[in-house]
């Protein structure tokens, strides 16, 4: 199990697109995905979960993965954080 | 005409006014549709029906997830609507919300621990994110709260259909404050009058499916529930938006005048599927519609449809479900009578089930994220690598359909090569002999929807009884271009030269071989386009009901020969330019 904190950045905050990139992202790996913030700790495979975090811009995470890919899966989502929920352009 | 003071004591006559959505005239008792507070039963269940409400929660995420999906057809099939943006965010919003696993698991949980019907366990999983939406600071998350409630209300609403569809009398006007897509879906299987909504929301698409499926419908009505109640008489024009409440008698003889008339004209444009299909010079197209749900199955009468040409089964694959969660005794009672009801509705003519073709995303337990899912696991080769679920559907169909009078053929997706081809013969020749059914009644057929396959019809040809072109995906593999990518969905273009020339190499194999060949893609329902096929040598057309009367009718403009020279010109042309000009010159013979 591995855990790495994170910003949201995007001035719009975890809404409804963000949400749906970063829960199928997620749902791409075998590995558990939650997310603790506030006290509450959701399932980051769950769009409902993620969105009723109502993460706004400059709220902190912290995400965790466990699994036989955590590592890999982790990197790939801080990733996503990283560049706002943009998609992909990994050609 | 004689005036009456009967109905003018309480009731004055009120003109509201809406913006037009769907044409046509017509007037009917008020129902009230609410949806403001959907009525939940209270009923405890025993515990030997926890598997069967369950199985309704299945089949409820199903049903709405196939609405969602018709409407994003429906939307890009439109010409005159711009899909915005927003909207069909939200709608892919909406779809990720049933496939969540934690809503799922919450609300089959509530059903096992508190013994609730389905759509009380719906209610209240909901209940729990709808609460945290509410306490969030951001204006944001609470503007998501419609989308969700919505969502919900679907879903509850799929559990209690058949409750919800006795309740509403047939031939009423149904008035309500907001409509979504699927409400429009579930009120024309009831045969409604006309649909009036006080409020707009995503209305766009629903006005979509409102005129394909001929159904009047004005919305942004101001005031509107506060003026009419259940029961009173109202009439919708949908070309102009007027809605007249508590008409005296003159007014309703003039929309007696005014439906009469709409109907004349509606009655000209279906005299015209009548007719068979035929160019100016007398040559015969087979013309037949595309189908995936069961309110369409009432359309391809309408049209005079010689058939189904695409029937599509994805609805009752297996969705996202969890393999210790199967609930349903008889997972495929609802493909049999799907299946059933369409060769009812079409008698002795042909039907074309086309097997599953569905991405790996929607496999129970598959979590893998594809880099380019269109290019990836899907149609026949997930089929090909579960021959249990390949034989099993084969086999259905061919059951099913062998009880009926009708000609079957079947149609396998995404096929790229002859490998596959020769897989799924043995498995069909396999079934067939297995249910004695007679080997030349029964045909099998592929999609050629992948440039490879086109390249070599030829050498596929002899192992199968029909090529059927699937444009839409011949199109984006060839081109390189995803229409739904706004970034480059300028390329997506089906009058690309390159896409005629495989068509043309498909047509080609076809008659060396003796096999037809049709086109069951969306270019078979533009008369222009359409009609170029036929002179690329194209006998079977498959589309949406609605189309064929003016596909008909452009057709029986143009003689053979010169759509024949037409079609040899774009498959040499150079560029979409070049295509472009042809069309034009067409356009002004």
């Amino acid at each position: 199990m591995i855990r790495k904190k994170v910003i949201v950045k995007n001035p719009e905050g975890i809404h409804a697109r963000p949400a749906s990139a970063l829960v199928k992202l997620a749902s791409s790996f075998n590995s558990d995905f939650y997310i603790y913030s506030h006290g509450y700790k959701i399932n980051g495979k769950s769009i409902l979960g993620v969105l009723t975090l109502a993460a706004e811009c400059g709220a902190e995470l912290e995400l965790e993965c466990s699994g036989e890919d955590e590592k890999i899966a982790l990197q790939r989502i801080v990733e996503l954080f990283e560049r706002n929920f943009t998609d992909t352009t990994d050609k | 005409m004689h005036k009456k003071n009967g109905n003018t004591d309480r009731s004055k006559t009120v003109i509201l006014n809406g913006t037009p959505s769907s044409p046509g005239i017509a007037y009917g008792p008020v129902f009230l549709y609410d949806k403001s507070e959907p009525v939940i039963s209270t009923s405890v269940i025993a515990s030997k029906d926890i598997r069967e409400e369950q199985a309704k929660i299945q089949s409820a995420i199903r049903v709405v997830d196939l609405e969602l999906r018709k409407v994003e057809q429906f939307t890009r099939e439109d010409p005159d609507e711009e899909t915005s943006a927003e909207t069909s965010e939200i709608l892919a919003f909406q779809r990720e919300i049933l496939k969540d696993p934690d809503l799922l698991s919450s609300i089959n949980q509530n059903i096992r621990q508190d013994l609730v019907t389905a759509d009380r366990a719906i209610f209240s999983a909901f209940r729990l994110y709808l609460d945290r939406l509410k306490n969030s600071p951001s204006s944001f998350f609470k503007d998501r709260i419609p989308d969700l409630k919505e969502i919900r209300d679907r879903l509850i609403q799929a559990v209690q259909q058949k409750k919800m569809l006795q309740k509403i009398p047939e031939q009423s006007v149904v008035v309500c404050r907001e409509l979504s897509p699927g409400d429009i879906i579930l009120f024309a299987r009831k045969k409604v009058k006309a649909l009036v909504s006080e409020r707009g929301g995503l209305t766009s698409h629903a006005s979509i499916i409102a005129k394909s499926m001929g159904i009047p419908f004005v919305f942004g009505v101001n005031k509107l529930m506060s003026t009419v109640s259940e029961g009173d008489t109202i009439i919708v024009d949908g070309s102009s938006g007027t809605i007249t409440v508590h008409p005296d008698d003159e007014l309703l003889e003039i929309a007696r005048l005014s439906i009469s008339a709409f109907e004349i004209l509606e009655q000209q444009r279906q005299s015209v599927s009548n007719e068979p299909c035929q160019t100016k010079c007398g040559r015969k197209i087979t013309v037949q519609a595309n189908v995936e749900l069961e309110t369409e199955l009432d359309r391809v009468k309408l049209y005079n449809a010689e058939g189904i040409g695409l029937l599509r089964t994805e609805a009752f694959f297996l969705y996202g479900q969890n393999e210790n969660e199967q609930t349903a005794d008889d997972p495929n009672r609802e493909q049999r009578s799907f299946l059933e009801k369409a060769a009812r509705t079409i008698g002795e003519q042909n039907i074309t089930v086309r097997l599953f073709d569905v991405g790996g995303d929607k496999l129970p337990g598959y979590a893998k994220e594809e880099a380019n899912p269109f290019l990836g696991w899907r149609g026949i080769r997930i089929l090909l690598s579960k021959p249990a679920l390949l034989y099993g559907q084969l086999e259905l169909i061919l059951k099913t359909l062998s009880k009926h009078p009708c000609k079957t053929s079947i149609m396998v997706p995404m096929i790229t090569g002859l490998e596959e081809v020769i897989q799924v013969r043995t498995m069909f020749d396999r079934a067939v002999k297995k249910l004695e059914i007679e080997p030349l009644s029964v045909k099998l057929g592929i999609m050629i929807e992948v440039p490879s396959a086109a390249l070599t019809a030829g050498y596929l040809a002899p192992y199968v009884d029909f090529f059927s072109i699937g444009t839409n995906d011949l199109t984006q593999y060839t081109l390189a271009a995803d229409r739904t990518n706004r970034m480059v969905h300028q390329l997506y273009n089906s009058m690309h030269p390159a896409v005629w020339q495989l068509i043309k190499k498909t047509v080609d194999a076809g008659n060396e071989h003796n096999i037809p060949v049709s086109v069951c893609g969306e270019m078979a329902s533009s008369p222009v386009a359409a009609s170029l096929l036929v002179g690329l040598g194209i006998t079977r057309l498959s589309m949406n009901a609605a189309s064929i009367p003016d596909v008909k009718q452009y057709m029986r403009g143009y003689k053979y020969d010169y759509l024949k020279t037409l079609a040899e010109e774009i498959v040499k042309a150079g560029s979409v330019k070049e295509v472009d000009e042809i069309c034009k010159r067409m356009n002004e013979q």
